[in-house]
């Protein structure tokens, strides 16, 4: 284990910032953020601890929130309190429900009905912890505001502030992060980019912080123990619709959109034999509730277009090669940058290597080596043409594309 | 090395006085029993109770037979409302302490009527006139002097409104003890709830005033306070409650030096702070002379209230909020003559309560923190 000293010299090291500063913290309750917060106690920072109140729960959501080890549900918010009080440091809990309603969690609603697949823990970094969260921190007159966010935010060679992967690939959540501003940027510091999970816990454990042993927090946190389409259809529904092949063949008809996501295979209402046989994954969704379904080969993406793009530094020109991850813990694919307008915050790749199931609605991030160039939100992806055999789709694409951790 | 804090928070808990903490060493040291006990250990602790109950009926212009002793003002108001008037149709007002507010809540929740009054300008609230065509009700329950504000209630007006009815006055006094001249008996109260911690006292320790001849039916059941609350005496509460307001008077000799400390703070803001406005309690309205109600345009009350306390000056914002749910203050929005400001102000407010112990170097660090604090959030949008 990492001597106390060590520990100490690295947590400054990722602070850039004198002992003594005032550092705010986003405490969420967990492992994580706690030992964020204990870490930097322990370096000798005047460290503040924010909770942001995300939503309500009745109490049968809670149980089931509880079970799913979520984040910031109410549970979580009395956890960060307690591990504040025993750090001997200042936390606030933050009312931010109306932000999160408007920001997150209909965002999230529209996008299951228009037939996307939404990623609500890029939209929570954007507008609570990138923006809420950063003006809290300012207004206590915090020089940073530090979170357990497992990704590097370093200063560059050219005196940027580069995003990249954490050294626990394991843990990396920097596909989350696309969406950060340069400001922001300047102001956050992720103190366990360098760490690992174990470090982590290990350290946890030394400092004494109360919920080192907390399982880690994973799935989209206000729908707690519901799959997303139970909580859709519980919050005003889908469109029902029909089941169609590539070729427009009526196969079937389902009551839920959001039940549906692309690269599905499993549980679809639709006959195993006749001309369905051949046909057994959601290769498309529609606004008007319509699903399509096709072979394997269907799933390939040759093309993905980009809404909503952020740059993380100087935008890369048209020709440069990336690459693309579009799900969490999803495996970067080679890509060329086709075309890029800054103005209307527009991007097309075309994908080199086997990328399969792209959704409308995720978050396709691009990558240089280990650094994040920048990303967007899928608006549309086009077929690969390509006549090699796909490979089967990896166990991940059963679930949704959201389904495993948060950021 | 941090300077020390600056307390304006007189109005949630007061500094625990040096008296209180002597008579509370005092009877942890002498081994004092169960007073239900036979034997000199509970004797000697009987003696303290009752020593206590003196000193706060004292306080009050009560007799001790007519001090109910609890856990706090809530339970007081509790007491008061289930113990006297069950069941009842009550009158009561928009500027109540949350513990009052809920149990009207409850009590129309059950299904009986419950009438509110309105607040005049300066948050006091204003007793409907006797003739009202609603009608009389059993059981009315006011604030004496309101947490959020100062503004003391006209409680002469109450008691006249209670004779004409026939009804039980029951009066939240929790902000008037140690601020005002408290005479129960002279305001025409059946009940009347107290609480140590607003005066110096050890928090957790509260009481019921009584009145000789009202029947109360006891929320806990048991021979303890006259059979009217059960449960083992909370020994060190009430001896350190009774200490407290053994002293009451000379917290009431500083008032005006208090007035004058808070008379500063709201002068020292308006000269340091563009956009502030005062809420309720205007002068020359009758008020405790300890409470600042202010909002500073632009400024997020609650937010604000975080940034005071890092640079180590405790304020408190309209209502509680503690577990990151805020909801404006009640008593701001009751407030008339705001108009559609109303809501804007309530959100926009904090709270600044003084007492005993305030100094002038305090109210002098107040008004440089806070205008750096609001400048610094007003520059930031």
């Amino acid at each position: 284990m990492a001597s106390t000293p060590n520990a100490v010299s690295r947590v400054r090291a990722a602070m850039r910032l004198p002992t003594g500063a005032r550092v705010a913290v986003a405490m969420s309750g967990g492992v994580d953020s706690s030992t964020v917060a204990a870490l930097l106690h322990e370096a000798d920072y005047e460290v503040i601890g924010l909770t942001a109140r995300l939503y309500d729960v009745d109490a049968a959501e809670a149980e089931g929130a509880r079970k799913a080890g979520t984040c910031c549900a109410p549970q979580d918010a009395r956890d960060a309190r307690h591990v504040a009080g025993q750090l001997g440091i200042r936390h606030y809990a933050i009312d931010e429900r109306a932000t999160f309603a408007a920001t997150v969690v209909a965002p999230f609603l529209a996008a299951w009905q228009a037939g996307a697949t939404p990623n609500p823990c890029v939209e929570c970094n954007r507008h609570l912890k990138f923006d809420r969260l950063v003006r809290e921190a300012h207004a206590l007159g915090a020089a940073a505001l530090a979170t357990g966010h497992y990704a590097r935010l370093e200063p560059d060679h050219d005196g940027h502030i580069a995003l990249r992967r954490a050294d626990d690939a394991a843990k990396d959540q920097s596909y989350f992060l696309w969406t950060l501003p340069a400001d922001a940027a300047a102001f956050l510091r992720f103190p366990l980019g360098a760490w690992t999970k174990p470090e982590v816990r290990q350290h946890a454990e030394r400092l004494g912080v109360p919920v080192a042993a907390k399982a880690d927090s994973m799935d989209v946190c206000f729908v707690g123990a519901s799959t997303a389409a139970q909580w859709v259809a519980k919050h005003g529904g889908a469109p029902a619709g029909a089941i169609v092949a590539l070729d427009g063949t009526r196969l079937g008809r389902h009551d839920n959109l959001a039940a549906f996501t692309i690269g599905q295979r499993r549980g679809l209402p639709i006959p195993t034999d006749g001309p369905a046989a051949a046909a057994r994954y959601v290769v498309a969704k529609h606004a008007d509730g319509t699903v399509v379904v096709g072979p394997l080969d269907a799933l390939r993406v040759g093309r993905i277009d980009l809404a909503g793009c952020r740059w993380l530094g100087p935008v890369p020109a048209p020709g440069a090669k990336l690459s693309v991850q579009v799900r969490h813990r999803g495996r970067p694919v080679d890509v060329v940058l086709d075309g890029v307008d800054a103005r209307v915050a527009t991007a097309q790749v075309t994908v080199l290597g086997d990328l399969q199931a792209v959704a409308a609605g995720q978050s396709a991030v691009l990558f240089c080596g280990d650094r994040v160039v920048g990303g967007g939100i899928v608006k549309d992806s086009q077929r690969a043409h390509a006549c090699a055999p796909a490979e089967a789709p990896s166990p991940m694409l059963a679930r949704s594309p959201w389904r495993a951790g948060h950021g | 090395m941090r300077a020390p804090l600056v307390y304006l928070d007189h109005n949630a808990a007061a500094p625990l006085l040096p008296a209180v903490r002597a008579a509370l060493s005092e009877a942890l040291d002498a081994g004092l029993g169960n007073p239900s006990s036979v034997h000199w250990a509970g004797q000697r602790a009987r003696a303290a109770v009752e020593r206590a109950r003196e000193q706060v009926a004292a306080a009050i212009g009560a007799r001790p037979e007519e001090i109910v002793f609890t856990s706090g003002a809530t339970e007081a108001n509790a007491l008061a409302w289930h113990g006297v008037a069950a069941d009842a149709a009550v009158l009561t007002s928009r500027v109540e302490h949350p513990s009052v507010m809920a149990l009207a809540r409850r009590r129309r929740e059950s299904g009986c009527v419950v009438r509110w009054a309105g607040a005049d300008t300066h948050g006091a609230p204003v007793a409907p006139q006797s003739l009202d065509a609603q009608g009389p009700v059993a059981f009315l329950s006011v604030i004496a002097a309101n947490n959020e504000l100062g503004v003391l209630t006209d409680l002469a007006a109450w008691r006249a409104l209670a004779a004409a009815w026939g009804a039980r006055l029951h009066i939240d006094a929790t902000q008037a003890l140690g601020r005002v001249q408290v005479d129960v008996r002279a305001w025409g109260a059946a009940t009347a709830a107290f609480s140590a911690a607003k005066v110096g006292g050890p928090a957790g320790t509260g009481a019921l005033y009584v009145r000789t001849g009202v029947p109360l039916e006891p929320l806990i059941i048991g021979h303890q306070e006259g059979g009217r609350r059960g449960g083992s005496e909370n020994v060190l509460g009430m001896v350190g409650f009774g200490a407290a307001c053994a002293h009451a008077a000379d917290r009431l000799a500083a008032a005006a030096s208090v007035r004058q400390l808070r008379d500063r703070l709201w002068a020292g803001l308006r000269a340091a702070v563009p956009g502030c406005d005062r809420n309720g309690a205007a002068p020359p309205v009758v008020e405790t002379g300890q409470t600042l109600n202010v909002s500073f345009a632009d400024v997020d009350g609650s937010r604000l209230q975080r940034a005071l306390d890092v640079e180590g000056v405790c304020v408190a914002t309209g209502a509680a909020c503690a577990s990151g749910t805020v909801e404006p203050s009640h008593v701001l929005l009751a407030l008339p003559g705001v108009g559609a400001d109303v809501a804007r102000r309530a959100r926009s407010a904090i709270r600044l309560s003084l007492g005993l112990e305030t100094t002038p170097a305090e109210v002098e660090r107040a008004v440089e923190v806070i205008a750096l604090v609001v400048k610094r959030m007003r520059a930031q949008g």
